[in-house]
């Protein structure tokens, strides 16, 4: 079974073709600049090494039209016929949609309307979906969600301390994000453990631009750290994460900000460009730090300071944890941050091997001490394998149970 | 219908804000100035006003880059005839305003549809002075900042349907919000606000009250953004005075006879935050 895997975003779209009898992905890559004066398209096939290409691709029709070109060209398919499955990525479901689903009129429908909780990334997944349905209007299609991950998690979690009526009214709750990513390090770590996921307790870290933990009790959800949209919670990239909400009204005066303004400060200014003036990215602000650069210093202590509070509350509301993931760029790529992360918390019986820790980078990885109580790993995060399996088990309606083994 | 390429003609404050709104919608720019060196200036004073933006937070430094990507300069006129629609903001003269149209409709093709972004002029009289009328409208963006959301659509008299239906798919694709309005003197939106204004200046001219309170009154009365008289002096004195003297001739109505004060302070050069003094004094473009 071959599964085109798609996460369509405003100017750019991530794809992936699923080989499901191997479980690997024979071709990936990403179209970029869609809409704008020539598009880039980066394509990474096995076995051979990255190439680019460069085409004018104005809607997102057209960039999935590309995609299913270079899927023949790269010999995956020999025809948009091959093709099984597509697996949509949508961020956002809300509380109507719990789990993956198989996309038809309603599920558009319903969709559309979810638009005011995820306005910068539900029409763009919204586009890719019609478009899709244009290009391949036999092929089944299904949308994974973001937030379907955290269907169970408890409502003393999600409530906020608003008024209730804004719940029941707006929707108003944490919602969570990264579902896709902390769904296959839940399954990953499993395996790893020889245990069934219903047997163990998780914490989750999904380190990327992004940055969101996950408490995992036995299959389910405790809490985790994004909110009612993606901005809640850690200090990230270019995120501010959790603040004061007395600074809304103060920096809209001060800074004489409208709304929009003020979302793009808390958005695209803030976290770790914000903080370090430089850089979003860890890479450029750890070489800074380490070269007594104060503001990426500051910026790297209030990033790591916010996870290792996150991963001391979680382990609190699970009441231990059989282990903590690392992930997504930052996790698997930064020793250095991943040992501040966990400075200090071995009385909850976190304990790193500094070597095995330093040694793994770009990779999956027992990274605790052999008598670590909790486990500890670096595991590179695999949404499109989540997306894959889910699409699968939804089109040939298996039981979630079963995904188990194939991790 | 689709827009991949817009042309705009002349680089001034109008001319590089729509500009602007376009790259951000996505639209590729052509600019067209009278010569290199004027190009060159223009495309200074946007990237200027860029840096502005990302230091409000209302773009990023990626975004500036993108932007700046997809504006490209011609001298020539009829390089605009690759465009998918064009918008002529040149000065707000008439005779200018005129000979670029007559010179647009001979180096254009005849399916090619001209806006102009005039606030003041007659739709009707451009279009005359072209064979294409009925391809001529009117697209005014009321404000030189680039995230204002209003844009009104001027009909003139022999403006077809098909042309209004596109000038409203544009104003959709630029992302902005469009009104109908039938070409009569100050549209609507200035003909709302500068008799607003000019009346603010009656008060503050006949002592009732200070500036300050007479700004108060709207904003902390009426929950206006801004005072009468601070957006009097952020939209221009001369500006404002030029559209009220122009309500005032085309309408003939006292009720747009233009304050005495505004016109001494526009001849003392007093124009306003442009100039750091007009109502209020302005350093480094903030209210003192």
């Amino acid at each position: 079974m071959r599964i085109l895997v798609l996460d369509c975003k405003e100017y750019a779209i991530r794809f992936s073709l699923a080989d499901m009898e191997t479980k690997t992905f024979p071709v990936c890559g990403k179209v970029e600049s869609i809409g704008m004066a020539g598009a880039t398209i980066h394509v990474r096939t096995q076995g051979k090494s990255e190439r680019q290409e460069q085409a004018s691709l104005l809607t997102h029709k057209a960039a999935i039209e590309k995609v299913i070109d270079v899927l023949i060209q790269e010999r995956a398919i020999s025809s948009k016929a091959d093709l099984d499955a597509v697996a949509h990525r949508v961020v956002h479901g809300g509380e109507s949609f719990q789990t993956s689903t198989r996309i038809n009129e309603k599920v558009i429908e319903q969709i559309r309307r979810l638009r005011p909780l995820a306005p910068l990334h539900n029409p763009a997944e919204l586009e890719g979906i019609l478009a899709t349905r244009q290009i391949l209007p036999d092929t089944p299609q299904v949308a994974n969600f973001d937030t379907a991950f955290y269907a169970t998690m408890p409502d003393h979690a999600f409530i906020y301390g608003l008024p209730f009526e804004l719940y029941k009214r707006l929707g108003v709750r944490r919602y969570g994000f990264h579902g896709l990513s902390h769904r296959y390090l839940m399954h990953r770590t499993a395996k790893l453990l020889e245990k069934n996921i219903t047997e163990i307790k998780i914490v989750s870290c999904h380190l990327g631009s992004g940055c969101s933990i996950t408490a995992i009790d036995r299959g389910t959800v405790k809490d985790t750290s994004m909110g009612f949209t993606p901005t809640e919670g850690l200090a990230m990239d270019s995120r501010c994460g959790d603040i004061d909400p007395g600074l809304i009204p103060f920096l809209k005066a001060k800074e004489r900000l409208t709304t929009a303004e003020l979302l793009n400060l808390f958005n695209k200014f803030s976290g770790l460009r914000g903080l370090s003036g430089t850089s979003g990215e860890m890479a450029v602000i750890l070489d800074k730090a380490e070269k007594g650069d104060e503001r990426c210093q500051i910026a790297l202590g209030v990033f790591s300071y916010r996870v290792k509070k996150y991963i001391a509350a979680y382990m609190g509301v699970l009441g231990g944890a059989d282990a903590l993931v690392f992930s997504a760029g930052i996790g698997v790529n930064a020793p250095i941050v991943r040992q501040r992360c966990v400075a200090g918390l071995e009385f909850l019986g976190v304990q790193l091997d500094p070597e095995k820790n330093q040694a793994a980078i770009g990779k999956e990885a027992l990274i605790s001490s052999d008598d670590s109580p909790v486990k500890v790993f670096a595991m590179p995060d695999n949404e499109e394998l989540t997306m894959a399996f889910r699409t699968r088990d939804v089109i040939q309606k298996r039981e979630e149970g079963i995904e188990e083994d194939e991790f | 219908m689709d827009f991949s390429k817009v042309g705009v003609v002349g680089g001034g404050t109008m001319g590089r804000c729509i500009a602007i709104c376009l790259a951000r919608a996505g639209i590729k720019v052509v600019l067209c100035e009278k010569s290199e060196k004027q190009y060159q200036d223009s495309m200074s004073a946007l990237e200027e006003t860029l840096k502005d933006l990302i230091r409000h937070f209302s773009i990023t430094e990626e975004e500036k880059k993108i932007y700046l990507s997809i504006i490209e300069g011609t001298p020539e006129l009829s390089a605009l005839d690759d465009t998918d629609f064009i918008i002529e903001c040149v000065d707000e003269n008439l005779e200018l305003k005129k000979r670029v149209f007559r010179q647009l409709d001979e180096a254009l093709s005849p399916d090619k549809i001209i806006a102009t972004n005039t606030a003041t002029l007659s739709i009707t009289e451009l279009a005359a002075a072209t064979k294409r009328p009925q391809q001529v409208i009117g697209l005014h963006f009321i404000s030189s900042d680039p995230n204002s959301v209003l844009v009104e659509i001027v009909r003139g008299t022999q403006t077809s349907d098909a042309t209004t239906e596109a000038a409203r798919d544009l104003a959709r694709a630029m992302r902005k919000q469009a009104i109908d309005v039938f070409e009569y003197p100050g549209y609507v939106s200035s003909r709302l606000i500068i008799p607003y204004i000019n009346e603010a200046l009656y008060i503050l001219m006949e002592g009732v009250s200070s500036a300050e309170d007479i700004d108060k009154a709207m904003t902390l009365g009426n929950n206006f953004p801004i005072g009468p008289l601070e957006m009097a002096d952020r939209i221009g004195l001369d500006q404002v005075l030029g559209m009220m003297d122009a309500l005032f001739e085309e309408l003939g109505e006292l009720k747009y006879r233009p304050c005495p004060l505004l016109r001494k302070l526009v001849r003392a050069g007093h124009l306003g935050k442009k100039t750091g003094k007009g109502v209020f004094e302005y350093a480094n473009g903030e209210h003192k």
